[in-house]
């Protein structure tokens, strides 16, 4: 089991932070010029956040799952030298005229308040303790509604006020009940760790922003500006992810199964539903979509210590990647495809782990709750009919290999390309380990 | 026994409230305050309770300063769902928590934060918003000041002082709806 735990960690980190890189550099600004140079700072900030990350005690409030071991800070090294190599690589490799391009102020902007953004997230992230993730998540939104603030009005900063006000409330909500989940007498509260449990897990699903965007009648992302609230939606949902992964692993958390998984298929649902609004942006489709999938696996999690969680994770980001691709495609001309780049850094993931813990996965959830695998299946496929049916088959663009795409391309594959290579042997040792306690896949 | 009073009073205070919301944000952190003096003998950590005092009183004097000059109408619908809630949650904690905990505080401050909740998403005026969320985070405050948890007080001060520069923010920018 200590193997599964270390894999785990290893996929959590992999998972989590080149996503983040990848994705904040690319998005943030118009042109590519911008958006490589964007990339360059992201990176520089990346590689100081993970080695104060290193540096950082790990104290959770209830319990040390992501204890900092010798593996964990080793992790975050490799992470921080990953970002390291990426960053010269860019300086040398990048043509100069990528890092001198004019800017107006409005992109300026953007950039500052991105690079907060990631900053916040990576620190959520990084700091091991619920009360102190919960801090940065309330201060991601503060600064969401600060950017509202600054770039638009009138609507939209009610939106941004809205937005931050849930997101404190349901903070607040989490605080108390984990007072209530730390406060369990094993002997004779029956009914105190399911109904903690519940709160937190549900306040904390509730921050990631599953009901506040799914309900018509708050419609928030709706009125946000576009950008920010496909970003916000997408970075906030890291740490609560985050969050969400730990609390799987304490000693009084009872997760209430149906009720998360029940979560999950009105998410996928409401995926589906709109996949043709086009006012909703796709980024903020997926990251309900993340959540959705981190919730299934957290409650999968608590059978085999946590490497499922990771493995789900990656299979939302795998088959997510190609659709979001798609789905940008179509709108290129009023969102000059971002959000396709955006995808495309996602992809960039460890493929050999990603196609083994996707076939691992089903298999499990097939053979412990097949009526809910076989929901998720369905809920996939007529997803896929219904792009099938509006024709957006296209997966690259011709100008697939110019320069610049070609750079981004290199990036992600330096820095991906060393986990597969690493994992390879925990992921055969995990295997086997699985097929000795659950009767093989 | 006092600290059951008090909490009560407080209750009252966040259902009833008054329709000057800088007159009630200082009366709410003022019975907060008696609360946690009540509380203070069985509190873990007194330095705790100390700060969530003075950080109380602070959002209170801070809250009356920016509110001043807002107002909202409470109608009696807001008026029967915050009792309906009330009842709902007091009843139901008190019948899920065990003897050994103090079953009627934690029902009281959790209904406490579930109506500051509906009454700041429901809320119709800025002033009304804002003081849905303060009684939440004074509600919270007691929880944390008599529990005494280090890094649940950092996250409370970060909380309350983020809050402050938030509703700072929107009534100067959305005042005057």
């Amino acid at each position: 089991m200590e193997t599964i735990n270390d894999l785990a960690k290893l996929l959590y980190w992999g998972c989590v932070i080149w996503p983040l890189a990848g994705m904040a550099g690319i998005f943030a600004c118009e042109g590519q010029a911008a958006r490589a140079k964007c990339h360059f700072v992201i990176s520089i900030i990346l590689i100081v956040i993970t080695a104060a990350s290193a540096c950082l005690a790990d104290d959770f409030f209830l319990s040390t799952v992501w204890s900092s071991d010798g593996l964990t800070r080793f992790l975050r090294l490799i992470i921080a030298i990953g970002a390291g190599i990426s960053t010269v690589l860019l300086t040398f490799w990048a043509p100069r005229s990528l890092f001198f391009a004019k800017e107006d102020k409005r992109s300026l902007w953007n950039l500052l308040l991105f690079h907060l953004l990631i900053t916040v997230s990576m620190l959520a992230v990084g700091v091991n303790n619920l009360f102190i993730a919960l801090l940065f998540i309330v201060v991601l939104a503060a600064l969401l509604m600060l950017g509202c603030m600054m770039m638009q009005g009138g609507s939209s900063i009610k939106a941004g006020w809205g937005y931050f006000r849930l997101v404190l409330l349901f903070a607040m909500m989490a605080v108390v009940s984990a007072f209530l989940l730390a406060s369990v007498p094993i002997d004779n509260a029956p009914y105190l760790a399911q109904f903690s449990s519940v709160l937190l897990s549900v306040s904390l699903v509730l921050i990631a922003g599953l009901f506040p965007m799914s309900m018509f009648s708050l419609g928030l992302t709706i009125e946000l500006p576009l950008t920010l609230g496909g970003i916000g939606s997408f970075i906030l949902s890291v740490p609560t992810i985050a969050t969400v992964l730990r609390l799987y692993q304490l000693p009084n958390y009872q997760p209430s199964a149906y009720l998360l998984i029940i979560l999950v298929i009105i998410s996928l649902c409401f995926v589906i539903m709109n996949e043709q609004n086009r006012q909703r942006s796709s980024l903020c489709l997926s990251s309900i979509f993340l959540v959705a999938m981190s919730i299934l696996g957290g409650i999968f999690a608590n059978h085999v210590e946590g490497v499922f969680s990771a493995c789900l994770f990656m299979m939302a980001l795998v088959v997510f990647a190609p659709l979001g691709y798609m789905m940008s495609q179509k709108q290129r001309n009023n969102q000059e495809a971002c959000e396709g780049w955006v995808m495309l850094a996602l992809s960039g993931l460890p493929p050999m782990g990603i196609f083994w813990a996707c076939s691992v996965l089903f298999a499990y959830l097939m053979q412990t709750l097949p009526v809910a695998g076989i929901l998720i299946i369905g809920l996939f496929l007529i997803r896929g009919y219904i792009l099938f049916q509006k024709g957006r088959t296209i997966f690259f663009s011709p100008d697939m290999f110019n320069k610049e795409i070609q750079l981004i391309l290199g990036i992600i594959i330096t820095q991906t390309i060393i986990i597969p290579f690493v994992t390879s042997s925990w992921l055969y040792q995990i295997s086997l380990e699985f097929i000795k306690h659950h009767g093989g896949s | 026994m006092w600290l059951s009073l008090f909490i009560s009073i407080l209750l009252l205070a966040t259902i009833g409230g008054m329709s000057h919301p800088s007159a009630q944000s200082f009366t709410h952190s003022i019975l907060t305050i008696f609360c946690l003096l009540a509380g203070k003998e069985n509190a873990l950590d007194s330095q705790i309770t100390v700060g969530c005092m003075i950080l109380s009183f602070a959002s209170g004097v801070v809250l009356s300063i920016i509110l001043r000059r807002q107002s909202f109408p409470r109608s009696f619908k807001e008026l029967f769902s915050g009792l309906f809630f009330v009842i709902l949650m007091v009843s139901l904690i008190v019948y899920i928590l065990p003897p050994s905990l103090p079953r009627l505080e934690y029902g009281i401050v959790l209904s406490i934060i579930l109506i500051g909740m509906v009454y700041s998403v429901l809320g119709k005026t800025v002033g009304g918003q804002i003081m849905g969320v303060a009684c939440a985070l004074n509600a919270l405050s007691l929880v944390v000041g008599l529990n005494g948890q280090g890094m649940a007080f950092i996250a409370l001060v970060s909380f309350y002082s983020v809050f402050l520069f938030m509703s700072y923010v929107v009534v100067s920018r959305l005042g005057r709806f």
